[in-house]
């Protein structure tokens, strides 16, 4: 555009484009004055604010979720525990393992018609860190024939899957012996597991029941 | 003569401006005020919405943090019960069914081989970090007749046995020598056979 050749005209437009500029450069500095700054950062503050609320909202119900998922799987552990700690588990009587042990393997050696010679009490494994569970061991001893010791292994081992059968000791009893060949004197030790802390199962048992009372466990 | 009158008053004259100083500064008066008008209410509904949406969602998370909490304690119990499981699946894992080892040990003596004694032995042992059930076999015998060395030797190779492949690591003839006692039969033979087993491990 030409300006007018007319000074007084020419004067009158560069006063307007002059006040144009001013108010322009007014505005971009005097902005952060009267409050758009602090109101843009303000703005920018909130959002981030909502940014990091949505992703901790989103991990928080990710959590949620897992939780039904853990309550289920906690409640299938739980029963699965009761039921092997139940059948398998060496229980004390009257504080004492070697009458429940006894119990054990005295019928399954009546049943096959074994007479054991001695049942004696190894003792309780030393309690480790990080465990829950300790040994009892006892030592059956038998004068049989192998076959018969392999049944009365057999049975014994198929009576808890968790028992363990260690340190077995086959001898002939001497050739002066009128059995000698046939009947040998050996002996094994049994192992069960034992809770270390005899509150443990009742533990469990409160916490399953306390499981099963809770909405949305899973359970049947 | 020639007489100019000019009836029209100052005021009333017309710019022969193209600028007209005054109508522009009637369009910006009223053009700024309703962009800044229609900026602010523009923003204003933003920062409402916004604190809206922060509002809802503190609520939200004030709900949601605790049951998060209570979500991480329990899986602290679960992990324990795990472990109390694994243990207890650790003792079935860990053991060796003997009553089928000494069928299978049984079967693969020869009829010439008199055991004299048996023993296994077994201990718990810490393997790569894991407790682990070791058990060793020591069987100790006579051997009589012309294939006895040849007897002993095969029960000395009892681990490439495929009964035992899966369960016994290593096995081998420790001794081997003539039974001098009086009462032994002429030519037999005493001998000591060792074997180990592969570690079970708890868990």
């Amino acid at each position: 555009m030409k300006l007018p050749d007319d000074k007084k005209e020419r004067t009158k437009i560069l006063v307007l484009i002059g006040i144009g500029a001013v108010i322009v450069v007014g505005l971009i500095l005097k902005a952060p004055v009267i409050g758009i700054l602090p109101v843009l950062k303000s703005k920018k503050d909130k959002l981030e604010k909502i940014a990091k609320l949505n992703t901790d909202l989103a991990s928080a119900n990710k959590e949620i979720k897992q939780h039904l998922r853990d309550k289920a799987e906690n409640l299938d552990i739980l029963e699965k525990i009761g039921d092997i700690s139940q059948k398998h588990v060496l229980k004390p009587v009257l504080g004492n393992y070697k009458i429940p042990a006894s119990e054990v393997i005295e019928p399954i050696a009546k049943k096959q018609n074994l007479k054991i010679e001695q049942f004696r009490q190894i003792g309780i494994s030393a309690e480790a860190a990080q465990t829950v569970l300790r040994a009892f061991s006892a030592r059956v001893y038998v004068i049989c024939s192998y076959d018969d010791l392999k049944s009365l292994i057999a049975e014994i081992e198929n009576s808890n899957p968790l028992l363990c059968i260690l340190n077995i000791s086959i001898a002939v009893q001497g050739p002066e012996s009128p059995e000698g060949l046939e009947k040998h004197q050996a002996y094994f030790d049994v192992q069960w597991p034992i809770w270390a802390d005899a509150e443990t199962p009742s533990k469990l048992l409160q916490q399953l029941k306390d499981l099963i009372k809770t909405p949305g466990s899973g359970a049947k | 003569m020639n007489l100019r009158v000019d009836l029209i008053l100052e005021t009333e004259k017309r710019s022969a401006s193209v600028v007209n100083a005054k109508g522009l500064l009637r369009i910006v008066a009223i053009i700024v005020p309703i962009t800044l008008a229609v900026i602010i209410a523009m923003s204003v509904m933003a920062m409402t919405r916004i604190r809206d949406e922060l509002k809802a969602l503190e609520s939200e998370i004030a709900i949601a943090v605790p049951k998060k909490d209570a979500a991480i304690t329990y899986r602290g119990e679960l992990s324990k019960n795990k472990q109390i499981l694994e243990e207890l699946e650790g003792w079935r894992k860990s053991r060796i069914n003997w009553a089928d080892q000494l069928v299978n040990l049984q079967r693969v003596i020869p009829p010439e081989i008199q055991l004299t004694i048996l023993r296994i032995a077994n201990q718990v042992e810490t393997i790569e970090c894991s407790p682990s059930r070791t058990s060793s076999l020591v069987m100790k015998g006579k051997a009589l007749g012309p294939q006895a060395r040849a007897d002993v030797e095969l029960l000395g190779a009892v681990d490439k046995n495929a009964a035992f492949t899966n369960s016994m690591k290593t096995a081998s003839v420790v001794s081997y020598t003539k039974n001098e006692e009086p009462s032994a039969k002429d030519g037999e033979m005493l001998f000591q056979i060792e074997a180990s087993y592969k570690p079970r491990k708890f868990k």
